[in-house]
């Protein structure tokens, strides 16, 4: 299959022998097709916008890499994720298609019991199969813990070189390849007293298991592990080009605990609650707590953030590693970059630490997102087109020349890079979970789908995010909600509450 | 791989008969190869001067719609039926000719609103009911936030004409691509027309008169015209009206290559308006008649076309007599359509241009007693709509495909061919692939919509649903020798049922609507329900 479909490829690009129909073996290395690029994603779990420096001059985290790549790369100043968090973000990469409204949630076993949470779909189209029946060489490298798990397998049997790691599933109850928690005694450094019999501490319990084990030196903390995999997938893949390549890293996700030359830029000294000898490194009950609940004081919410930029910047230098190693090998030239994350994590603001499914505001919905040509074409550009998570599967397509299913609902970014626009989108909509946001630039509308709570920001006097001014402007939140309800197609649809489960979506 | 494959003889045969194919036969392998790769990937590799035409760019040919209309492919030669269409059968002959077709949505407007913005109607969640329509799920206009193909192929550059009366399109938005021909009657007609083929069903009904003052009623005097019938019918044929437009409009395209011309002749009465003697009752109450019009929309006011199913019980000459008279119908459509396809070629335009031909939807002939739009009925042929591409290079003459299309792929298709990215929100399927002989993602199933009925069937099973899982009906696929029989499996075969209606769900994407009489709704929220009934 692949092969016959490589060989029709290869026909269409006009490389090769034409009329050559042979079904022998040939070589791969001879497969390369002059003017396909190789395509490098990088995906970074929780990672907020305004913590990096191409976005924010003021970022508290430094992150050289990928300002440097911002400079070479046209970058999007207002790119939200379609969907949220970290599963419906995935599904949205892979499959190519709008999740938002989410009227296609199955409860899903093996994922958590929320709006939107599933597995691909059986008649949902895979980026990476597509990719694969058209002769280009797939790989993906994460430690996703819902990538690397049983649900996604299907999908991994997509890829020519699948390659999970488990460091992160390892503690987190959806892969356990480990059996082994450490002691009590050992996290007691880590457990904040808010969180001392819940269901952290078996979480942190595990981690730190995980760490004594097999975490010896900075290159084997997770994130490092997916870099130095991508970089080795990338020797390899040279020879299979044109390829596509996922480097997708979990971290900064919590818990934020890097290596210590990251943290020595904040000084050492012990701030808030580490005062009491415990490092905030999992400062809220997962998904989300109040800074109030949580008993922490402003010093140590400060210090969770600087914890979250180190965990950041540890990222960040390992990324610059992977695309030096993309340089080192030759493949800069023809290979497109494209960097983005899945969401981001508030970390103190409207007191809240973690991610509110209720509030997902600008902490949460603006990620990082650029895209850098192999031709340097509009590198450094900016625009505030609202790109998201499913043009990616549409845009590689395109850019690699191979026919675009129509269920893939993303726009073609590539027109970018050849002085077009692609499809007006003047508002941007996008859900988390079932809390929908729509907005315009200058205003942002929140709703959830039983439209108990509805919420406007004015990001022009409010860029936080603080002040509902619903009440103060009925006509464009009427406005905005129309919006909403035309992209969802026409309704939004109606879950089950989600204690009696097992309905997910009622209708609508 | 793009082998070459054996035109000649079709050609050759198309030469004897038309002139379409007698430039076509030149075109035909020069295209080839270099037309596949520069379709598909815009870039340089395609050797200009293959092609042919040295002035313009072979990368992008011009296309060609004609959108038909309730045209049925059981009918068409090409089909296998019994129309003499020998127009429609040479572009067959030339085409990837699509054995199973269904539109997108029924009747007449989703199809079309599928056209042209390349995008699914059907479940036609974003209805709402729309001044001067009838209030039928999927009868709207185009709205302002969906993209079309105008917009796309004037960016890209492509001179964008469409040639139709659909009064939908009159919006200032379309005013620089649509031209249209005539305006229809307003919604509340003045005057209702009929259709000649469904005629002899009114002949039977209301006995003419003798045009004699004889006291008695076997006089033997010649019988005069029906009443109410054939002289209501003068009016101007849409499709004669929009085709000799289209002809004009190639004059001034010719010099505006590339362009896309679509060619559309809407005629919605002649769906929704039977004869009269079979409306439905409560609007001619005069009329006593024992047939069964369960199956009404609510017009919107009282003057408004209201969609009805007819079930008649007439006999089979009169059946035979409404088919004769549509196939003479649809013989007229075909020399039309042979018109434009001439014209095209004189002005040799036949080697650059991509033609698409495709019928708007189905209607019921006497299957299953039903005339006009096809509710309830299981017969596939009355669904089953002509779907062929002609490659300008010439790929794939005469091959037939057994891919489902349906009329949202024709937008995504040429855009393909024209090396326009698509919009994100078409989410038809780019078919150009099938010229390149690549693939193009699997459709197992096809569905259509009938406002609240859906349609999901593949070879072997069809199911009509409603939208509440009321009315649930599978049936299994006759033998084709006797494509007319009713075989329903609805109790015998739940599994099956069941894994049809997932597919449903599938391809709507999660949940199926429900409607009031204004829009699609969403379920009330359980525990409002639940307050609600405490209050009671």
């Amino acid at each position: 299959m692949k092969l016959g479909g490589a060989g029709a490829a290869a026909a269409a690009v006009g490389s090769g022998a034409a009329g050559c129909a042979s079904e022998t073996y040939e070589p791969t290395v001879e497969r390369r097709k002059p003017d396909v690029p190789n395509v490098l994603l990088i995906v970074s779990d929780s990672t907020r916008r305004d913590f990096i420096g191409a976005y924010n001059d003021k970022a508290l985290a430094k992150t050289p890499s990928i300002d440097a790549l911002a400079k070479r790369a046209l970058v999007f100043d207002h790119a939200v994720p379609e969907e949220m968090p970290t599963g419906l973000m995935r599904r949205a990469l892979m499959t190519g298609m709008r999740g938002f409204p989410l009227r296609d949630w199955v409860i899903t076993k093996g994922l958590p019991n929320q709006p939107g949470w599933t597995n691909i779909h059986p008649d949902q189209p895979m980026l990476t199969n597509v990719l694969g029946n058209a002769g280009i060489t797939t790989g993906y490298v994460t430690d996703n813990p819902f990538l690397v798990a049983p649900v996604y397998e299907n999908w991994r049997r997509t890829l020519a070189f699948p390659d999970p790691k488990f460091s992160q599933a390892a503690f987190r109850g959806f892969n356990k390849p480990l059996h082994y928690t450490a002691p009590r005694s050992e996290i007691e450094r880590y457990v904040l007293p808010r969180l001392n019999d819940t269901g952290e501490v078996g979480r942190l319990r595990s981690y730190v298991a995980w760490n004594n084990r097999y975490r010896t030196s900075e290159s084997t903390y997770s994130a490092p592990r997916v870099m130095r995999d991508g970089m080795k997938l990338l020797e390899r893949m040279r020879d299979h080009q044109p390829f596509f390549l996922g480097v997708d890293a979990f971290d900064p996700h919590e818990p934020f605990d890097p290596p210590k030359h990251y943290m020595e830029r904040f000084g050492l000294q012990p701030k808030g609650i580490e005062k009491q000898g415990i490092i905030p490194i999992q400062p809220f009950l997962t998904p989300k707590s109040t800074v109030e609940n949580m008993r922490l004081d402003d010093d140590s919410v400060e210090a969770v953030r600087e914890l979250y930029a180190g965990e950041l910047e540890m990222t960040d230098a390992w990324m610059g590693r992977l695309l030096n190693k993309l340089d080192d090998l030759g493949l800069a030239d023809n290979t497109v970059v494209w960097y983005l994350s899945d969401h981001g994590v508030t970390l103190g603001e409207h007191g809240v630490l973690g991610k509110d499914e209720n509030k997902p505001y600008t902490e949460i919905h603006r990620v990082p997102y650029m895209i850098r040509h192999p031709e340097g074409k509009r590198a450094g550009d900016r625009t505030t087109y609202f790109a998201t998570t499913h043009d990616v599967a549409h845009t590689v397509l395109s850019l690699q020349g191979v026919p675009v299913p129509g269920k893939m609902t993303g726009e073609d970014l590539s027109v970018m890079f050849d002085g077009r626009e692609p499809t007006a989108r003047p508002y941007f909509v996008a859900c988390y979970q079932d809390t929908y946001l729509c907005g315009d630039g200058r205003w942002t509308y929140v709703v959830d789908a039983r439209y108990k709570n509805q919420r406007l920001f004015d990001n022009d006097n409010d860029p936080g995010e603080d002040h509902n001014v619903a009440d103060e402007n009925p006509e464009i939140v009427a406005r905005l909600d129309r919006v909403l309800v035309e992209s969802a197609g026409g309704t939004i649809p109606v879950f089950g509450r989600r204690k009696d489960s097992l309905r997910g979506v009622i209708g609508g | 791989m793009a082998r070459a494959r054996s035109e000649a003889p079709g050609a050759a045969r198309d030469a004897a008969r038309g002139r379409l194919s007698r430039r076509a036969l030149l075109g035909a392998s020069a295209g080839g190869l270099a037309g596949l790769a520069a379709s598909r990937l815009g870039g340089g590799v395609a050797q200009a001067a293959e092609a042919g035409s040295a002035k313009r760019d072979p990368d992008r040919p011009n296309a060609l719609v004609i959108m038909l209309d309730r045209v049925r492919a059981d009918y068409i030669g090409a089909y296998g039926g019994s129309a003499h269409t020998p127009n429609i059968d040479a572009l067959a002959r030339q085409s990837l000719r699509f054995e199973i077709a269904l539109p997108e949505g029924l009747p007449a407007l989703p199809a079309r609103n599928a056209l042209i913005t390349a995008a699914r109607t059907f479940p036609f969640r974003n209805w709402q009911v729309t001044k001067g329509l009838p209030a039928i799920p999927g009868w709207n206009p185009i709205y302002d936030y969906q993209p079309t193909l105008f917009e796309l192929l004037d960016a890209g550059g492509v001179k964008a004409s469409y040639i139709t009366n659909n009064p939908m399109l009159s919006d200032d938005r379309f005013s620089d691509y649509v031209i249209s021909t005539e305006r229809l009657p307003s919604a509340g007609g003045d005057e209702r027309l009929e259709r000649g083929y469904l005629m002899p069903l009114q002949e039977r009904r209301t006995p003419t008169k003798p045009q004699c003052d004889c006291e008695t009623e076997d006089c033997g005097c010649p019988p005069g015209p029906p009443q109410g019938g054939a002289a209501r019918r003068a009016r101007r044929e849409p499709t004669a009206t929009v085709m000799r437009r289209a002809l004009r409009e190639l004059d001034s395209l010719k010099r505006n290559q590339p362009f896309f011309l679509g060619v559309d002749a809407f005629d919605p009465y002649e769906l929704y308006e039977p004869p009269r003697a079979y409306v439905n009752k409560r609007l001619a109450p005069e009329i006593d008649d024992p047939f069964d019009s369960g199956f009404a929309f609510e017009p919107t006011d009282d003057r408004t076309v209201a969609a009805e199913l007819i079930q008649v019980n007439a006999s089979q000459a009169t059946v035979d007599e409404v088919r004769a008279r549509y196939a003479a119908e649809l013989r007229a459509a075909d020399r039309w359509v042979g018109r434009i396809l001439n014209k095209l070629d004189d002005d040799g335009l036949a080697d650059s241009t991509a033609v698409l031909l495709l019928s708007d939807g189905a209607m019921a002939l006497g299957e299953q007693g039903i005339f006009g739009l096809p509710v309830d009925v299981s017969n596939r042929d009355v669904f089953r709509v002509p779907y062929m591409i002609r490659d300008p290079g010439g790929r794939r003459a005469g091959d037939e495909s057994k891919f489902f299309p349906s009329t949202h792929d024709a937008g995504t298709t040429l855009l393909a061919m024209m090396g326009i990215s698509r919009a994100g929100a078409m989410n038809g399927e780019d078919l150009s692939p099938l010229f390149a002989d690549m693939e193009v993602p699997p459709r197992y199933h096809f569905t259509t919509g009938m406002a609240q009925t859906m349609l999901v069937a593949n070879k072997r099973w069809l199911l009509l649903s409603d939208n509440e899982l009321q009315q649930q009906r599978l049936f299994a696929t006759p033998h084709k020798d006797d494509p007319g029989r009713i075989i329903e499996r609805t109790a015998e075969r739940p599994d099956t049922l069941s894994e049809m209606y997932a597919t449903a769900i599938e391809t709507v994407g999660g949940t199926f609507p429900a409607f009031d009489e204004r829009r699609a709704v969403r379920p009330r929220q359980q525990r409002e329900r639940h307050r609600e009934w405490r209050k009671v």
